[in-house]
């Protein structure tokens, strides 16, 4: 087992210090990695226990010989943890102990590989602190947003009541172009509002609110019920069934799905009924979905666009609407750790597909 | 009333209608003997400018020697007209002065503007009398009445 080769084989190998202990954990070998890991020369540490290398509180706790025993009671020991090398500086290692037997299956010794981590353990933690700060810079994007909107709101509301009361108190003397105007006013500021209305809901989308399990055909149901006049309208069919139940905020799944049978209400071809198909594959992971209509579709170059808060892609004299729907639909699928997406042919229909973490 | 030779009609790009009437208006109020067309489509522009669409066999329309265009529409935006007007017949662009006009205050618009060498000039909405008149009297050459 420990022969010659095996040995000098040993001693070349980069990033682990390869050890050898006997039954009780003192160290009978040692690699040139490992004098490069922990700092100590083959004569300065052969015949020590491996206790040297752990702080107080690790011996305090039995730290090594916990793990000399799993590794005798197991053939093998797994630890990450903070260790000592000579001098007394520390180092992250990662270390496996396994048990080394004779002809009899008796533990003869032990061999321990041990990588020092220290690198990455720092660059996990910069990520870490990274995902940390990044968290934050969104909450107080969010908020600002948030508040933003809300401000927004006021002097819009003061022209809108200035707008009436002047109508009220003038309409006699108005001419046609005065009341064009008034008109014109009328409309921005309407726009405007559900243009702020929109910023704010995708503020708020999904917050202060609880997970729950969401059955998607009752789901489907009710929005039938709720969009039955588009649907009568339009003619359309909506096809569906064995929808999964999915955890997550019922508000925002019940917006997603409307914002997107809407959406292929609305964009339909002209003199075509609507063909709505909803789908669902799931694996360990995620709930795939897919939303296919036949209606108009998206040109190819648009296909990001359409996700993009306030981007439309067609004048509000051929469509109405204000570029919030889809853009919702997207926060909402991240909230849920998914992602969106949209395929299209032109003037046959488009299908959107989206993921829920299961 | 001024008039400037090649400069028949004003074209008003804007997919908001509010905003192609209050510059018709200004354009009207400028004392320039000129005709407005306005269009709610990058599209429908272009579709003016080569005699397509909707405006085939139109050749006798005013042509256009000015067009203020509207950076940001729905589909087809004011640098995808940009775009498509690089690759039009130097017949259909001949005479033709391209002004871009935002509401938008990212000064990397701006940037993007002087770079490219369709685009003659960048203004901040709304249009005035003012800024008309001298991109008028800049780039055309004025009708002296004898």
């Amino acid at each position: 087992m420990r022969s010659d080769s095996l040995l000098r084989m040993l001693e070349v190998i980069d990033d682990y210090a390869i050890l050898f202990l006997d039954r009780h954990g003192n160290i009978e070998n040692w690699n040139k990695e490992a004098e490069k890991i922990k700092g100590y020369t083959a004569e300065e540490i052969i015949g020590h226990n491996i206790s040297v290398f752990y702080n107080e509180e690790s011996k305090r706790n039995r730290l090594p010989e916990l793990l000399i025993e799993e590794a005798k009671l197991k053939g093998r020991a797994q630890h990450e943890g903070w260790r000592i090398r000579k001098g007394g500086e520390l180092f992250w290692g990662f270390i496996t102990i396994s048990a080394i037997y004779d002809d009899n299956h008796q533990v003869v010794g032990f061999s321990k590989f041990v990588r020092d981590l220290t690198a990455k353990r720092q660059l996990e933690k910069t990520t870490e602190e990274y995902a940390r700060e990044l968290e934050i810079k969104n909450k107080e994007l969010e908020q600002f947003v948030y508040i933003a909107s809300h401000d927004l709101q006021e002097p819009l509301l003061t022209v809108k009541n200035f707008v009436e009361l002047f109508k009220d108190e003038y309409q006699d003397v108005f001419d046609d172009n005065a009341r064009l105007y008034l008109q014109f006013i009328d409309r921005s500021t309407e726009r405007m509002r559900n243009l702020i209305k929109g910023l704010l809901d995708y503020a708020r989308l999904g917050g202060q609110q609880a997970k729950c399990l969401v059955d998607c055909n009752q789901l489907m149901d009710s929005l039938q019920n709720d969009l039955f006049g588009s649907i009568n309208a339009t003619g359309a069919e909506i096809y569906y069934k064995d929808l999964p139940i999915v955890y997550g905020f019922e508000t925002a799944l019940r917006q997603l799905f409307q914002n997107l049978l809407s959406n292929s209400l609305k964009f339909k071809r002209p003199g075509v009924a609507p063909k709505i198909f909803i789908s669902v594959v799931g694996n360990d992971n995620f709930w795939h979905f897919e939303f296919k209509d036949n209606g108009i579709g998206i040109e190819e170059r648009y296909k990001e666009k359409v996700f993009i808060m306030f981007q439309r892609l067609h004048s509000t004299t051929d469509y109405e609407g204000y570029g919030i729907g889809l853009s919702h639909c997207k926060k909402i699928v991240e909230l849920h750790g998914g992602t969106i997406s949209v395929e299209s042919i032109l003037n046959e229909g488009s299908t959107f597909s989206f993921t829920l973490k299961v | 009333m001024k008039k400037y030779k090649d400069l028949d009609c004003v074209l008003l790009v804007d997919d908001d209608i509010s905003t192609n009437f209050i510059h018709r208006r200004i354009v009207e109020n400028a004392k320039i003997d000129v005709n407005v067309k306005e269009i709610t489509s990058a599209k429908e522009a272009l579709d003016y400018l080569t005699y397509s669409g909707k405006y085939e066999g139109q050749e006798d329309a005013p042509k256009a020697g000015i067009v203020f265009l509207d950076i940001n529409m729905p589909g087809m935006n004011g640098w995808d007209f940009i775009a498509e007007y690089k690759k039009l017949d130097e017949k259909h662009k001949a005479r033709i002065v391209v002004v871009m006009l935002t509401t938008s205050l990212n000064p990397d618009d701006e940037q993007h503007a002087a770079m490219v060498e369709e685009i003659a000039t960048y203004l901040h909405k709304p249009l005035n009398i003012g800024a008309f008149a001298e991109i008028a009297s800049k780039y055309f050459e004025e009708i002296k009445e004898e």
